[in-house]
């Protein structure tokens, strides 16, 4: 059994890599060896910055929850992207054991216009004592941090919402390597959201692209009687779109009932749109559908 | 209807339960619940004709088995709202309480007969696993929040065998400020109309260096919700300075959605949380089980030393 299982595990390494994490998570196996015994996997999130609202990184020292007991305080690097996935700025912040250190995105990105929008990753070290008791114990571990950003609106506004879908791998020797996904991933969701234009001011749809090639997306809005809207972008690497649906951009539907989304041309499955509430300047809430 | 709850109708997963969502119904905080169905697969890949009978299960604030009713269809290319609040009974009640929104997939139980007791295999919890609910929490008249989820498989069932069922949340969307306030609802379902554990929480509140800030203990029963504000657990000198909340429960698995409300201007938002396990992808998949016993354990401990 032992040289059976050696021969498949070297046929498995020989594939290419997006099918060999397909056949390691059908096998219920998700941890790629290549990334070391210990690594994290990051989400992408959406940040903007605007008059009136601001993106809050609360990093939460998840570690400390798994591992109460021992000394996990650790380092965190934000890098935060323009629309386009372009690098605008970061920092590297000392995450205390329990502790959820706060950045405002704004203070990192203060030199551009406002307003405006990206990605942002932040990736949370393993800490030493963690990484060294998994490793002792023989048990290889992908961490992934499935954390909440946060967005401060006017006079206490806040909402948080979690990240869209693993983005990006950290290995145990600190390389940063894109989360395994095809050249050719294309993916349709229908978020099951009633879009109901009469409950907000506009509603933001945010499309992420979460690969390292540009992807075509669609978006469309249909109405009850099947009349369709439809909004196209080729949106970069690691960048980011949002289309602001109000009545002006829904002309043309009956907006009386509610409208139905689709999505098109995401490189991930699981990385479904996230939507913002819009009901005033600076009041809104947010979700992942 | 009746007002005692139905016995376990069988010891496997009903159609009934196949696609459903525990809602909460939480009219002590002035808010109005909906519930936002579609009738599409949200992966646009499966069962493309299929036609759902949506059915509302009512708990009252005891956790009885209020009535369950039938709230027609919905079909492919549709979307529903449902006004929960209003259909949840019972009828003007102003406590917070449970209710259940379920989908029934025409294919697996047709219109004449019993969902509830139409068992279903494993081929079919997989097969619509990601069918999932909008759940919409409003201020009347004003702005509102949603958040999409699913009841979890075997959410504390033991029907098909002992299963012990735990609970470890821990969360960073905690922020409290004057006329703003974080609450922590706690969602205990089961889908064993038999369940009758009731669920012992515990939850520490954490400011930003990981100071401990208050602590709270109490019963969840079962097919109740229970909203706690963190503002009110916290000294008022302190309560600006919330970061983050762990709880866990040795009891009982539990779902937990933090909701953030606003008084000037009003708005609300809230946001489900993570199960831990999903944090953790080791190679062996019983790993993951492990540690989050573990931690539970440790934290129960530290509990009971005070620290």
């Amino acid at each position: 059994v032992t040289i059976v299982g050696q021969v498949a595990r070297r046929a498995l390494h020989a594939l290419p890599l997006t099918l060999q994490d397909r056949l390691r998570v059908l096998a219920g196996r998700p941890v790629d060896p290549r990334f070391g015994r210990v690594g994290t996997t990051l989400d992408l999130y959406y940040w903007l910055v605007e008059d009136d609202i601001d993106t809050l990184v609360p990093i939460e020292n998840y570690f400390s929850v798994f591992f109460p007991d021992l000394d996990t305080a650790t380092t965190a690097e934000v890098r935060v992207l323009d629309r386009d996935g372009k690098h605008l700025g970061g920092t590297t912040v000392s995450v205390g054991h329990m502790a959820v250190p706060t950045v405002q995105v704004s203070s990192l990105v203060d030199k551009i216009d406002r307003p405006a929008y990206g990605n942002l990753t932040w990736h949370l070290a393993v800490p030493e004592a963690v990484r060294a008791a998994l490793v002792e114990a023989g048990t290889p571990m992908l961490f992934w941090d499935r954390s909440y950003i946060g967005y401060a609106g006017v006079g206490g506004v806040a909402a948080f919402v979690h990240g869209v879908d693993k983005t990006e791998v950290v290995t145990e020797t600190g390389q940063r390597r894109p989360w395994p996904m095809g050249a050719s991933d294309s993916f349709v969701a229908r978020p099951e959201l009633p879009v109901r234009l009469d409950d907000y001011e506009r509603i933001d749809v945010v499309l992420q692209n979460r690969a390292l090639a540009a992807r075509s997306v669609s978006l469309t809005a249909t109405d009850e009687v099947g009349r369709v809207v439809e909004h196209c972008e080729v949106i970069p690497p690691l960048g980011v779109r949002r289309v602001e649906i109000d009545r002006a951009w829904a002309a043309g539907l009956d907006v009386g009932g509610s409208l139905r989304l689709g999505i098109e041309g995401l490189p991930t499955r699981f990385g479904r749109p996230l939507v913002m509430k819009r009901f005033a300047p600076g009041v809104f809430s947010l979700m992942h559908c | 209807m009746p007002s005692t709850r139905l016995p376990a109708p069988n010891s496997g997963l009903t159609a009934l339960d196949l696609i459903s969502t525990p809602v909460p119904v939480l009219p002590e905080r002035g808010l109005v619940t909906h519930v936002g169905l579609s009738g599409d697969d949200p992966l646009a890949t499966r069962f493309g004709d299929e036609r759902f009978e949506v059915l509302l299960t009512s708990y009252d604030s005891d956790g009885r088995w209020v009535g369950r009713q039938s709230l027609g269809e919905v079909g492919p290319r549709e979307r529903r709202w449902y006004d929960v609040s209003s259909l949840a009974g019972p009828v003007g009640s102003r406590a917070n309480r449970l209710a259940v929104v379920h989908r029934v997939p025409r294919s697996i139980c047709p219109e004449d007969a019993d969902p509830s007791l139409a068992e279903v295999g494993a081929i079919d919890q997989e097969t619509y696993a990601l069918y999932r609910a909008v759940v919409q929490l409003s201020i009347p008249g004003g702005p509102n929040g949603s958040v999409v989820y699913e009841t979890p498989p075997r959410l504390n069932d033991s029907r098909r065998g002992p299963r012990r069922s735990t609970a470890l949340m821990f969360s960073s969307k905690v922020r409290v400020a004057p006329g703003a306030s974080s609450s922590v609802c706690i969602v205990h379902h089961s889908l064993d109309p038999a369940h009758g554990v009731a669920a012992r929480v515990r939850m520490l509140v954490f400011d930003e260096d990981g100071a401990v800030l208050a602590r709270d203990e109490r019963i969840v029963r079962p097919f109740t919700v229970e909203l706690t504000p963190v503002a009110k657990l916290v000294d008022p000198e302190l309560a600006t300075r919330a970061r983050s909340v762990v709880a866990w429960s040795k009891d009982a698995a539990l779902l937990f959605l933090l909701i953030q409300q606003n008084v000037d201007p009003p708005a609300v938002s809230l946001e489900h949380t993570h199960p831990p396990q999903t944090y953790l992808l080791p190679s062996d998949l019983a790993v993951r089980y492990r540690i989050k016993a573990a931690a539970i354990d440790r934290w129960d401990t530290r509990w009971e030393r005070g620290s």
